[in-house]
């Protein structure tokens, strides 16, 4: 779709890059001012009446173009536009004064003065606009702890996203599941400084009061409500929310907000409303705060002397990834790593996470109770028999445990029942007994329990 | 000290003002030049070892084994069950359908084709399957379907390139080639991107979709065959020991070290490089390819017959590889291009012979990397280059010998499985005849950027420095497809 020609909004969008150029000139005429008073700048002087008429001019096409924008309306009624537009035009008024006395070679001892405030004010203005165009904390989102609280920028955004549920029960509809979304996806351009289509997002009630085309959400009404709309339409769609160069919602928060808009759109909790199934799988996954994972743990860097060591007896050491130090360990296929070598392990035990012993000649798995931290233990081929099984009970981040080819047996299988984080072992090859496996599956239907080939055979629901 | 400073002096002294400005000018401008043709642009990566390399963050897939069915096997005849395609069969396409549309092979206005299958949902995810895979049916509750994907190009060889280097022109690395400059081997023993090609040919693209581009040519995918010397030209010739070949290979490495002092080209640390792992490969390789070794119940189970060149032996071998920590297995089978043009070529002639021949073993790989418990970290990828179209192929105007159908990009089915993706899935759908995706449409960038992402790479950090501009697997484009992940 065309837009219609306006001239008003297309010169006003040149506001943004003319401003650079009074900010320049501002710039260059205060320096010439202020070096000026030195006798080996003194040359600079007479050049300085000229540059200030410039700065002035350039000044007065900035606000004016500034005026057209503002018109847009995406910007109405916020305190930091009116701030920006009466700070740019004292800007402005002050230039031509300055000019005014330089042509007219009055007040010389004004001139100072007034140049530092006009420094002071074009900073002051060009911040203002700044907030405007990218949102308010741009400036400082990834500044330090301590310069962000200098600043006066404590935000609040950060800490709702962070909050992690942990009873979804009492858990707010709105406040704690809703408004997240909101404020990492589309707070940027519909706020208090930045009214995008006269929206704002960033309370409770000026969302329900809508944009400039009427409200945006109907209680209960899925397809009438705007917003659900928006952000369902094709992705290239023009009028797609959030717009083209920003990510699109993931498809679990356009049915977390439908499920909100037809609950009533409201401020209750979720115990309040109906949570239908697909619902409650999307709070599982995504809402309620997981249990803290090995990845979120926190230890020192690995000792290099001992990963040195290690090396040399076969081992391939790799930390799991960048952003931590976490490792995982495997042997070269003709690894002598044996029992002895095993205390060398422990000097890496708060980095190691993966293990995997398939080419090693260890025999004595004892040394595994010390390894505080491991996620995921590859045993298969190896000599582990059930006594070291026990070793592993409490190890508390254990998910993977890989017993493939070894002579585990049913009283194995006790002991792995008892391992509360394990999400999957594998048993194929073993000498369990279908009764023994049988008795785990009891015991621990959360876990994944593969013991061979079979497969159970699918039935076949529906003929074509 | 002295006679050195005095010779100095004498330099100098020669050194004109005129010499000054012609040498420097000129050689300023040179440098110029050469930035901006960008000549000289040294590769950052040339000296980094082959097992270097590390994850962004933490990877839910540590190798990938991709099966490419080369020349596109017909989603509407296997996983797109379009039953109103069937009240359509032999009627006139519809305008709508051809405007605006360009074609392979298709002229004038051809007519559709019912689905040739019969269909069947299976599991209890309930995915449709036709009765060409029964034995893939039996394992849909690991897959995830992706039935909306879609690419930018309707032939074979752009396509394929497409698919395995993110652009449909030469000289791009391939996935694989990425994947292993990324994160390295975990093995130093074997390459960490060994390439397996079954069918009666090497894919349309030819040893480009394997190749390193311009990343360092140690990472290109190294083919290993299923019948005869696995990897031609590694073995000895006879009456070469190995200690001979230890020899001459120190002897290269020094004439080559020189080489490298003198010139810098990484190239030959790359050739070095390579020298060494075909000598290590000489040791490990005919232990790894040994697929003898292994129990008849697993050969019964995959259907092969060692001595052979199969896909079933070749997925046998996939299997081997992955145990021992290669990072990306790239399979081809080729023979899947169904236009209906000739017996080899129709859906129900050489067509249903592929299907056969990856049906079973596909099953076998899929189960038997889930019984070693190595299904959870490694990402199987199954598809073809692009799809094909619900109308019949009309070849030259004229009707086809055969039934078949023409090339067709905006729509076609792919599966992944393991490697932290969701089981038993079916993300996207397509419209009523499978023309077009209308929900949860995957093109192939988004595939690229999925499978980095499980691998614990970001695709839009994993860059490298060519000709003044950062190069990326997914070049300007690509989401991760979040909804499919575990």
């Amino acid at each position: 779709m065309e837009a219609s020609a306006d001239w008003g909004l297309f010169l006003g969008r040149f506001h943004p890059l003319w401003v650079h150029l009074p900010i320049g000139m501002l710039i260059a005429a205060a320096t010439m001012e202020i070096l000026g008073r030195r006798k080996r700048f003194a040359y600079l002087l007479p050049a300085t009446g000229f540059m200030w008429t410039l700065s002035a001019a350039m000044a007065i096409i900035s606000a004016g173009l500034g005026w057209l924008l503002s018109q847009s309306g995406d910007y109405d009624g916020s305190d930091t536009l009116a701030w920006h537009k009466w700070s740019g035009i004292i800007l402005a008024a002050l230039l031509v004064l300055v000019a005014f006395f330089k042509q007219k070679k009055r007040a010389p001892k004004a001139i100072f003065p007034l140049t530092l405030l006009s420094l002071g004010l074009l900073t002051l203005t060009g911040h203002q606009g700044g907030e405007l165009t990218h949102g308010s904390g741009y400036l400082v989102r990834y500044a330090p702890h301590s310069i962000k609280q200098l600043a006066g920028y404590e935000s609040t955004t950060e800490n709702i996203l962070n909050s992690r549920i942990v009873d979804i029960e009492k858990a707010r509809l709105y406040e704690d599941i809703i408004e997240p979304i909101f404020a990492a996806n589309c707070r940027a351009c519909h706020q208090a400084s930045k009214k995008k289509g006269g929206l704002r997002m960033d309370s409770f009630a000026e969302l329900m009061k809508g944009g400039k085309n009427g409200p945006v959400v109907q209680a209960g009404l899925l397809e009438q409500s705007e917003i659900f709309h928006r952000i369902t339409l094709p992705e290239e769609d023009e009028k797609h929310m959030p717009p083209d160069g920003k990510r699109p919602l993931r498809s679990y928060q356009q049915d977390l907000i439908a499920w909100w808009i037809e609950s009533g759109a409201g401020q209750k909790t979720v115990a309040e409303v109906e949570v239908p199934a697909y619902i409650q799988k999307i709070l599982d996954e995504h809402i309620v705060a997981n249990e803290q994972g090995v990845f979120d743990l926190k230890v020192e860097p690995v000792d290099e002397s001992a990963v040195l060591q290690l090396k040399q007896r076969g081992a391939l050491v790799r930390e799991i990834s960048q952003d931590m130090p976490l490792v995982q360990l495997s042997f070269v296929a003709d690894s002598q790593f044996a029992d002895r070598d095993a205390a060398l392990l422990l000097e890496i035990a708060p980095q190691l996470t993966w293990l995997d012993v398939r080419h090693t000649e260890l025999s004595d798995f004892s040394f595994l109770e010390k390894l505080p931290h491991l996620s995921r233990l590859h045993l298969e081929h190896s000599q582990v028999k059930d006594q070291h099984l026990s070793q592993l009970t409490a190890l508390p981040y254990l998910e993977y445990l890989n017993l493939f080819d070894t002579d585990i047996s049913d009283a194995g299988l006790e002991q792995i029942a008892q391992m509360k984080n394990l999400k999957s072992v594998y048993l194929w090859q073993t000498k369990t007994t279908e009764a023994g496996l049988q008795q785990l599956r009891e015991s621990r239907p959360d876990l994944q329990i593969i013991s061979g080939l079979q497969v159970d055979k699918p039935e076949s629901t529906i003929d074509s | 000290m002295k006679l050195f400073e005095e010779y100095q002096q004498a330099e100098q002294r020669r050194l004109t003002r005129r010499h000054f400005l012609r040498s420097g000018s000129l050689g300023l401008g040179a440098l110029t030049l050469s930035q901006l043709l960008g000549c000289g642009s040294g590769p950052e990566g040339g000296e980094k070892s082959l097992t270097a390399g590390i994850s962004h963050y933490a990877p839910k897939a540590r190798r990938v084994i991709f099966l490419h069915m080369a020349g596109a096997p017909s989603q509407l005849e296997l996983f797109d069950y379009k039953p109103a395609l069937h009240k359509l069969d032999g009627l006139d396409c519809p305008d709508s359908f051809l405007e605006g549309k360009r074609f392979a092979f298709i002229v004038g206005r051809p007519k559709m084709l019912g689905p040739q299958a019969r269909f069947r949902q299976h599991g209890k995810s309930g995915a449709w399957v036709s009765e060409y895979f029964p034995h893939t049916a039996e394992v849909v509750d690991e897959l995830c379907f992706l039935k909306a994907m879609h690419t930018d190009e309707f032939n074979h060889a752009p396509a394929q390139l497409f698919m395995h280097t993110g652009s449909p022109r030469l000289g791009r690395p391939s996935m694989g080639a990425w994947i292993t400059y990324g994160l390295g081997s975990e093995n130093a023993n074997l390459p960490g991107f060994v390439v397996l090609v079954s069918g009666n040919s090497a894919p349309s693209a030819g040893k480009s979709v394997w190749g390193s581009g311009f990343l360092p040519s140690q990472y290109q995918g190294v083919q290993f065959r299923s019948k005869g010397d696995p990897v031609l030209y590694v073995s000895n010739p006879d009456g070469t020991s190995r200690d001979i070949r230890r020899g001459m290979l120190n002897a290269l490495d020094q004439l080559n070290e020189l080489e490298f002092q003198e010139a810098g080209d990484p190239e030959i640390l790359a050739r070095m490089h390579q020298y060494e792992m075909a000598f290590r490969m000489q040791m490990t390789v005919p232990e790894a390819t040994n697929i003898e070794e292994e129990p008849a119940y697993i050969h019964e189970w995959y259907g092969t017959e060692p001595g052979k060149n199969s896909f079933a032996n070749n997925c046998l071998l996939a299997r081997r590889l992955a145990e021992r920590d290669v990072r990306f297995i790239q399979l081809y089978h080729r023979g899947w291009d169904s236009h209906g043009s000739n017996e080899f070529e129709a859906l129900e002639g050489g067509f249903l012979k592929r299907c056969k021949e990856v049906d079973q073993p596909i099953k076998a790989l899929i189960m038997d990397l889930k019984q070693r418990g190595m299904l959870e970290d490694t990402l199987v990828v199954w598809g073809g280059e692009f799809g094909r179209t619900p109308m019949r192929e009309n070849r030259g105007g004229k009707v086809a010998p055969f039934n078949g159908r023409d090339h067709h990009g905006e729509a076609f089915t792919m599966w992944m499985a393991g490697g932290g993706v969701k089981a038993g899935m079916t993300y996207g759908k397509t419209d009523e005849l499978g023309y077009f995706g209308i929900e949860n449409k995957v093109h192939v960038h988004d595939l690229q950027a999925t499978i980095l992402h499980q691998l614990g790479l970001d695709h839009e950090r994993l860059t490298y420095r060519f000709q003044g501009r950062d190069f990326r697997l997914t070049d300007v484009h690509g989401h991760v497809v979040q909804d499919i992940l575990a």
